[in-house]
């Protein structure tokens, strides 16, 4: 940690508002975190109705006590293998804010683990991997005892724009 | 002299002593009973202005506080309300007891204008107006005035080049204008100088001095701009000498009339001119300059719930303006009306929205006295009071805006020309019965003030010259009409409801029909649980029901209001085209959602003015050529169908001609050839976007201006439009809709693995088709027979990419549907059954998905999608 302590102040700022308590599950064998503020509750795979002429990530929409939500698999948002559905699959239903507006969705993780408390003095900023890794969905990287968590930005997973464009091109 | 002294105190004593009882008795709070004494007061003040100087100048003033403070309606405050009342009692000892002038107790108050008016020219002008008026009301008058300077300046710049009566007339009432409002605010010497210029003009006015004229401008500048920095003005001598050398009958004025009641004089001449050109308008101008500055909104949230109550005021009045017009005699219809402006009225005085109160109180006005069977309902009197519809109207909507955005509310300038209408409406009924009831006990005052206005008696001018500068005749009728009683309809009982709490009630609802229907299916499967969970099963699905119809019904309100709009369209548009229309409305208590009937006024309107733009014959003597009544008929009809709303829009018009429409669409490359099309599927071109582009719709083929609007508005309501016609016997529109929005009937087919409802509403016919029927077109393009024409047969399993599809179309179902006219077939697997289920979006990302509508939750409670049918269409024609 005393290594971090020495990159530039703005830069820890940012990071330490990062700090707080985070959902974490799993995507094979990688671990991401979810601010825990952005989650509204975690439920168990069901029938997802599928949607014609949408991107193969939006799996489709379900009835959540009757409100119909998309649902995307983070697997295939992040360009990964699609898993086989399993016991422990879930849907996190999380809140994401996008241009002032509210929408409730759906992602569906491999297994959700825990909610941890992570210290602003745990975050590093996202690494720099060039073109073949997209971090704009990337908060941070968490360093814990056992793991890496990857702190994502829920809000960006899908932006306004990119939903429209996916909607549309797709097919 | 002492004769015309005791003349003048028996002329006043009625007024007086009808002053003192209306001062005890009413309620100086209501601004009509304020106007009243504070007319009685001029006129008692111009009775005395010869012999009683200083009660003359008592009442004046009095009547100047009561204008004030009647004019905006706010209380009178109790120091005020004192001095008023010393006034009257002064009064009353004067008629009465013949006490000497000098003795009377007058109010402090009302009097120290005596001193500054003898010391005039010498006084500071800023501290008088601010002991009679506060600085607000003289700021507010003063930023006026820059406006009007540089305007007066203009007009005296345009008359030098060239004598114009348009012109001049606009000067004339500047000036009035000017000088009636720096009457109410005290400041006499403005009021002076305008009145004496204003004089000159009518004297001169076909030789006028334009540097006089730019001299007086200049110094009307100079004491406006002395008025804002507190200075002294400056003198008026030499200008006020340089307009009296100039007229000879300005030499023959009484000195003293010349420095007090100037009002008086120069009212008779206006008034005359103002006759003679036929536009009684000087004292609605008047009234309207001041109306026409800003309005603040106090209390944005009673305003919006009068903005709302207003459209609904207003629909009605329309409505009971129509059947007024074909019914003068309608006594419900007119006090339906005067009790629309009457609240309008009440409720915008309470609010301060003054311009409004007051442009419904002319109207209610005009509106009693037909009410009283002293005017008829015709003529100027119907345009009058439509137009004052219009514009009550169009200011809610203008304080519909400004509240969004919280500015200040600007009355619109049309209001002016509405007083003026109103008021020329009004006084055609005194010319016309000028003897009318003179003495009527509730108004008194007014009669006379009217028949003033009526006949010439000098006598009776002077005392209504002295009023307040805003003649508002009929003012005590309304008051005293105030508290009458209406002959009120009996209301069904109801109960404004947040729109948001009734579509989260309809929301939670849903959400119990979809557990319910889950539990029932589930119930079913365990059967051996016994009997009496199945009769509860029933009966919660009973409630579960009705409970969901009730919701709905919530909704659901009669189609009339945009019926109502429809009959005033067509009034307006007849009278435009000069074509006889009628309009006759079927079906108006049929209900539908709250939210359809709004969304229905756009493709209405377009639709009924294509009707009587295109749709009846232009002439008369075409119509009884072609064997018709004269007068054409328009139908609009509402009534269910097969759960669904139809609309008629029919009219006994030319009808559609197909060959013309097929010509202009082959022209305009919306198709490429004609064959195999039907006639509707023809009709159907004109919803085409760019079908009626041309700058001059053709005789016959020209029906479709805005129709593709039409088409987009009712596909956003999930309906569809229908079209038939004959030529030369007429067209019927009908509209197709569904009960309401929020509902949707739908077929549930399956295709592969997947399911989709389809809108019953769009669903012609399905059939198995056999392996003959199908044609492939280059091996690409599938086709299909149906009622003896080939249809497009589009695979669903091909459009939505779902895997594991039946592919053999013999083992599958075809489904023709239908869109604006356009009929294509669908392939699918098979056919589920009906369901009616509540609409969900997709949810914010996923807006617009090409060929899905939104989705639905099935019975088994998982999500189904529902199709778009247009946009299925053009996704397989794409």
């Amino acid at each position: 940690m005393a290594q971090t302590a020495s990159k530039n102040t703005e830069q820890d700022e940012s990071l330490a508002r990062l700090a707080g308590k985070y959902l974490t599950f799993l995507l094979g064998e990688e671990s991401y975190g979810i601010e825990i503020l952005k989650v509204q509750e975690i439920i168990g795979m069901q029938s997802i109705t599928r949607i014609p002429r949408t991107p193969a990530y939006v799996k489709g929409v379900i009835n959540l006590r009757g409100k119909v939500i998309p649902v995307i698999d983070l697997r295939l948002r992040f360009g990964m293998e699609e898993a086989e559905v399993s016991r422990k699959t879930c849907i996190i239903v999380v809140q994401v804010t996008r241009a002032e507006i509210s929408v409730t969705m759906g992602i569906v993780v491999d297994e959700v683990s825990e909610v941890i408390e992570i210290s602003a003095g745990e975050i590093e900023p996202p690494p720099g991997f060039g073109a073949q890794v997209e971090t704009a969905f990337i908060l941070g990287m968490a360093k814990t005892e056992n793991a890496v968590k990857i702190l994502l930005d829920i809000d960006k997973i899908m932006t306004e724009g990119e939903m429209e464009a996916l909607a549309k091109s797709a097919g | 002299m002492p004769n015309q002294m005791e003349d003048a105190k028996s002329r006043i004593k009625p007024i007086v002593e009808d002053v003192a009882e209306q001062f005890v008795m009413a309620d100086l709070s209501e601004p009509s009973v304020a106007k009243d004494l504070s007319e009685a007061f001029s006129g008692i003040a111009g009775e005395l202005e010869p012999h009683f100087s200083r009660c003359a100048l008592a009442a004046k003033n009095a009547g100047r506080v009561l204008h004030q403070k009647g004019g905006n309606g706010s209380e009178i405050d109790e120091e005020k309300r004192l001095s008023v009342e010393q006034t009257i009692s002064a009064l009353q000892s004067l008629v009465y007891q013949d006490a000497a002038e000098e003795e009377l107790d007058l109010p402090r108050e009302f009097l120290p204008e005596e001193q500054q008016e003898m010391v005039e020219s010498q006084e500071s002008r800023s501290k008088h107006p601010a002991s009679a008026v506060d600085g607000e009301i003289l700021g507010e008058y003063l930023a006026q005035q820059e406006a009007v300077i540089s305007e007066i300046e203009d007009l005296v710049l345009s008359l030098e080049q060239q004598a114009d009566s348009q012109v001049l007339k606009e000067l004339k009432r500047l000036l009035h204008t000017a000088k009636g409002e720096a009457g109410v605010i005290g400041l006499n010497r403005i009021e002076k100088v305008c009145h004496q210029v204003e004089d000159y003009i009518q004297r001169h006015e076909e030789h006028l001095e334009a540097d006089l004229l730019l001299e007086f401008k200049d110094w009307f500048e100079q004491a406006v701009t002395a008025l804002k920095n507190s200075t002294a003005g400056p003198s008026e001598q030499d200008l006020l000498h340089a307009l009296a050398d100039e007229g000879p009958k300005e030499a023959g004025r009484e000195p003293e009339k010349a420095e007090k009641p100037e009002t008086q004089p120069a009212e008779k001449p206006d008034e005359q001119s103002d006759k003679q050109q036929g536009s009684p308008r000087q004292g609605s101008d008047e009234a309207c300059d001041e109306l026409l500055s800003p309005v603040a909104i106090d209390d944005p949230e009673i305003t919006a719930d009068f903005i709302s109550e207003a459209n609904e005021h207003f629909e009605i009045s329309d409505e009971n303006l129509l059947t007024l017009e074909n019914d003068p005699e309608n006594e419900e219809a007119v006090a339906s009306i005067f009790r629309a402006f009457h609240t309008i009225k009440g409720t915008t005085s309470f609010l301060g929205l003054t311009p409004i109160s007051v442009l419904a109180h002319k109207a209610e006005n005009l509106l009693d006295e037909v009410r009283k069977k002293r005017l008829d309902f015709n003529g100027e009197v119907v345009d009058a009071t439509f137009n004052a519809l219009d514009l009550l109207k169009k200011m809610n909507k203008d304080l519909e805006s400004v509240l969004a955005v919280g500015e200040m509310f600007v009355p619109p300038q049309e209001l002016a020309g509405v007083f003026a209408q109103l008021q020329r409406a009004l006084s055609g009924e005194s010319s016309s019965a000028p003897v009318k009831a003179p003495g009527e006990p509730e108004e008194p005052e007014v009669s006379a003030g009217r028949d003033s206005t009526a006949d010439t008696a000098a006598e009776s001018r002077e005392a209504q010259a002295g009023a307040a500068p805003e003649p508002e005749p009929a003012a005590p009728a309304q008051a005293a009409n105030g508290s009458g009683g209406y002959a009120g309809k009996a209301v069904k009982q109801t109960m404004k409801i947040d729109a948001d709490r009734i579509d989260l009630l309809l929301e939670t609802i849903g959400e119990l029909v979809i557990v319910e229907s889950i539990v029932g299916q589930e119930a079913g499967v365990n059967q051996a649980q016994g009997r009496d969970l199945e009769r509860n099963l029933g009966q919660l699905k009973k409630i579960t029901r009705s409970l969901q119809d009730i919701g709905m019904s919530m909704r659901l309100i009669p189609i009339d209001n945009t019926f109502r709009k429809m009959g005033r369209l067509v009034r307006d548009l007849s009278k435009k085209s000069g074509k006889k229309i009628e309009l006759v409305m079927e079906g108006r208590e049929t209900e539908l959602d709250k939210g359809m009937v709004e969304k229905l006024g756009d493709p209405l309107v377009h639709m009924i003015r294509n009707a009587v733009d295109h749709g009846i014959e232009n002439t008369a003597e075409e119509r009884s050529a072609a064997g018709k009544n004269p007068t054409g008929t328009i139908l609009l009809k509402a009534y269910h169908q097969g759960g669904n709303i139809h609309i008629d829009i029919q009219d006994d018009g030319r009808g559609l001609d197909r060959d013309a429409i097929a010509a202009k669409a082959l022209e305009r490359d919306i198709i490429s050839n004609t064959e195999n099309m039907t006639d509707e599927e023809i009709y159907a071109l004109i919803f085409e976007p760019g079908f009626s582009t041309a700058k001059q719709i053709t005789d016959v083929s020209g029906r479709g201006v805005g129709m593709d609007v039409v088409k987009s508005n009712i596909e956003s309501m999930r309906g569809n439009v229908r079209i038939s016609s004959q030529k030369g016997v007429g067209s019927t529109f009908t509209l197709v809709l569904p009960l309401t929005m929020a509902i949707i009937d739908g077929m549930i087919v399956r295709v592969g693995p997947e399911r989709y409802i389809l809108p019953l509403l769009s669903i012609i016919e399905s059939f198995q088709p056999t392996s003959e029927m199908i044609t492939t077109v280059s091996g690409k393009g599938e086709t299909v027979p149906f009622r003896n024409r080939l249809l497009p047969l589009f695979r669903l399993a091909h459009l939505f990419g779902i895997p594991d599809a039946q592919m053999d179309p013999t083992q599958a179902l075809v489904v023709v549907v239908e869109d604006a006219g356009r009929q294509v077939a669908v392939l699918v697997g098979e056919l589920l059954g009906q369901n009616q289920t509540v609409i969900k979006n997709l949810g914010q990302g996923l807006k617009d998905v090409e060929g899905i509508a939104g989705a639905s939750i099935m019975p088994d409670g998982t999500p189904g999608l529902i199709i778009d049918v247009n946009g299925l269409v053009k996704l397989a024609t794409a």
